[in-house]
């Protein structure tokens, strides 16, 4: 299958879930704009949590979709929950961090 | 009709149109090996389902000038992979419903009528309601006809009642065969028998499917010595067309104590008393007592078309399927007459996957054909199959002629069971399915 065509089914999955999607767009730009500051520090509080919510995500990841962690056998079965961890811990971050520095803030 | 898996608010075409994603990758040339041209002919498809709508579409954007006519009686279009899950107690029976003309190009013309008969030397396909279509190229997409009546006393009526389930026969079938399941699995005992037809069928996993999705109900429940699970094949230590394939399955009916019984053809039911009558090879019939059975039932091309001289004449298939080319797809004896989806006689491809690759290779060999070239384009059997081995995980059967295996990623082991491709099934099989069906994949 060409790449072309991955895409096309990559999007046509996405797209019932447009709303959902927006709201966590919506959620990153609402922290950002609101609770955006100069200090880039690291929210060490908020990464250790982003991290857990990550790890949870990927227990949680195959009995939302009506599987088990135990049928996760092959590498790219791993690759996947280990993308879905990866990708929940960011996105954590990248929304509780601002709200954490401006609160740390004066 | 609006889709449920969209928005409310949104018509699906107004929501496709809005989205700059959307508009960014419609914006890409449907994929096609073929090249458009200009042309006045006359092209008649024969059944509006999923071959019959993706066909449909990509000749609409490459034949510039043709008049397409799509004929086909059904109002609701339904995504039939998505059967077994409802079956299985998974999906509502909604999520696979949405409607025909929600899919088609305005540019088509569809007559809501099916085929009543062919007449390939006047070049005429009568429908219905008596209208008659004359076509330069004729496409046969009716999809295969499931023969119920093929078994003494059993009907698509008694669906659901008396412990009788079949997928096969439409969402709320597969609704009807989830609840007896769900029953069966709750009384903590009984015999489930699940049938293999004789003939060639559509999507020959569902059958197996519905094995497994049971066998993981009735585990989960704590109670599986309670049940009798059997598998009744035609065949003879076959229950699979791909020899790999079938001795895993043979494997773990053994690991899973499900009895296999050799050589029996489901011939009679009789539903008040719950019995099911199998022909053996020895010319006896035997008498199978069931709680719970699934019935698959023969299938073969509609009538119109066993009864037309599009039919196969010799061999294995005769009387049965559309007489194609197993490569090109193309009518043995009619060469302005192609073959796409279920009713096409060829070895493999009755299967969503195999409509995938086999409407471009038609797409491609009709144009050929409308400008006296070769016909170049070939299809090489694929099917695919993501047989569900238990609820939460399957293995990417994919197969073509010879039953050479032929896996699209590299990266999945066709040979071994996983998560990620029960994801693929539930999740990302339909969205490919409905990009099938506009024509851009």
């Amino acid at each position: 299958m060409s790449i072309q065509g991955i895409l096309i089914i990559v999007l046509y999955s996405l797209l019932p879930w447009w709303w959902l999607i927006a709201l966590a767009l919506l959620a990153v730009i609402l922290t950002q704009i609101f609770h955006r500051r100069s200090d880039n520090r690291v929210a060490q509080p908020v990464l250790w949590v982003s991290l857990g919510f990550g790890g949870l995500a990927m227990l949680l990841a195959p009995a939302l979709t009506h599987s088990r962690l135990s049928y996760v056998s092959i590498w790219p079965d791993w690759l996947a929950l280990f993308i879905v961890g990866v990708g929940a811990a960011i996105y954590t971050y990248i929304v509780l961090s601002p709200v954490w520095r401006s609160k740390k803030l004066p | 009709m609006k889709n449920p898996k969209y928005p409310e608010n949104l018509s699906r075409r107004l929501f496709l149109q809005a989205s700059a994603g959307a508009a960014a990758l419609a914006a890409l040339p449907a994929q096609s090996q073929a090249k458009s041209i200009n042309t006045n002919a006359r092209v008649v498809i024969v059944g509006a389902g999923a071959a019959g709508i993706s066909l449909a579409n990509r000749l609409a954007r490459q034949l510039d000038g043709a008049t397409i006519t799509l004929a086909g009686a059904r109002q609701a279009h339904l995504y039939q992979p998505g059967y077994t899950l409802i079956g299985s107690g998974l999906w509502p029976e909604k999520k696979v419903q949405s409607t025909t003309d929600e899919w088609l190009l305005s540019s088509i013309n569809w007559v809501a009528s099916d085929a009543e008969a062919f007449d390939p030397e006047r070049q005429v396909v009568r429908l219905m309601n008596g209208e008659e279509l004359a076509y330069d190229i004729l496409a046969v997409a009716t999809g295969c006809q499931l023969n119920y009546d093929l078994i003494e006393g059993m009907s698509a009526d008694l669906i659901g009642k008396n412990g009788i389930g079949s997928v096969y026969a439409g969402p709320q079938a597969a609704s009807a065969t989830n609840s007896l399941i769900e029953n069966l699995v709750t009384a903590g005992s009984g015999r489930a028998l699940f049938t293999l037809p004789h003939t060639a069928l559509k999507c020959a996993g569902a059958p197996i499917k519905m094995t497994f999705t049971t066998l993981s109900r009735m585990e989960d429940s704590g109670n599986r010595d309670g049940f009798d699970v059997n598998f009744m094949s035609p065949n003879e230590n076959r229950v699979f067309g791909v020899p790999f394939y079938n001795e895993f399955v043979l494997n773990r009916f053994q690991e899973q104590r499900v009895a296999l019984h050799n050589q029996v053809r489901l011939t009679a039911i009789d539903a008040n008393a719950q019995i099911a009558y199998f022909s053996q090879a020895d010319g006896t019939t035997k008498a199978e007592k069931y709680d719970f059975i699934h019935v698959v039932p023969p299938m073969s091309a509609p009538d119109a078309i066993k009864n037309s001289d599009l039919v196969w004449q010799e061999g294995g298939m005769a009387g049965e399927w559309l007489e194609v080319d197993q490569y090109t797809l193309q009518h043995r004896r009619y060469d302005n007459i192609f073959g796409v989806g279920d009713v096409a006689g060829t070895p493999f491809g009755k299967t969503a996957a195999s409509v995938k690759m086999q409407v471009p290779t038609v797409e491609a060999n009709i144009i050929n054909f409308l400008q006296g070239q070769e016909l170049s384009a070939k299809y090489n059997g694929y099917t695919s199959c993501p047989l569900i081995t238990g609820i939460g995980k399957a293995m990417l059967a994919e197969f073509g002629y010879g039953a050479e295996l032929m896996p699209s990623f590299a990266f999945i082991d066709p040979k071994k069971e996983s998560w990620a491709v029960w994801v693929m099934k539930e999740k990302m099989l339909q969205p490919a399915y409905y990009a099938m069906l506009r024509g851009r994949i």
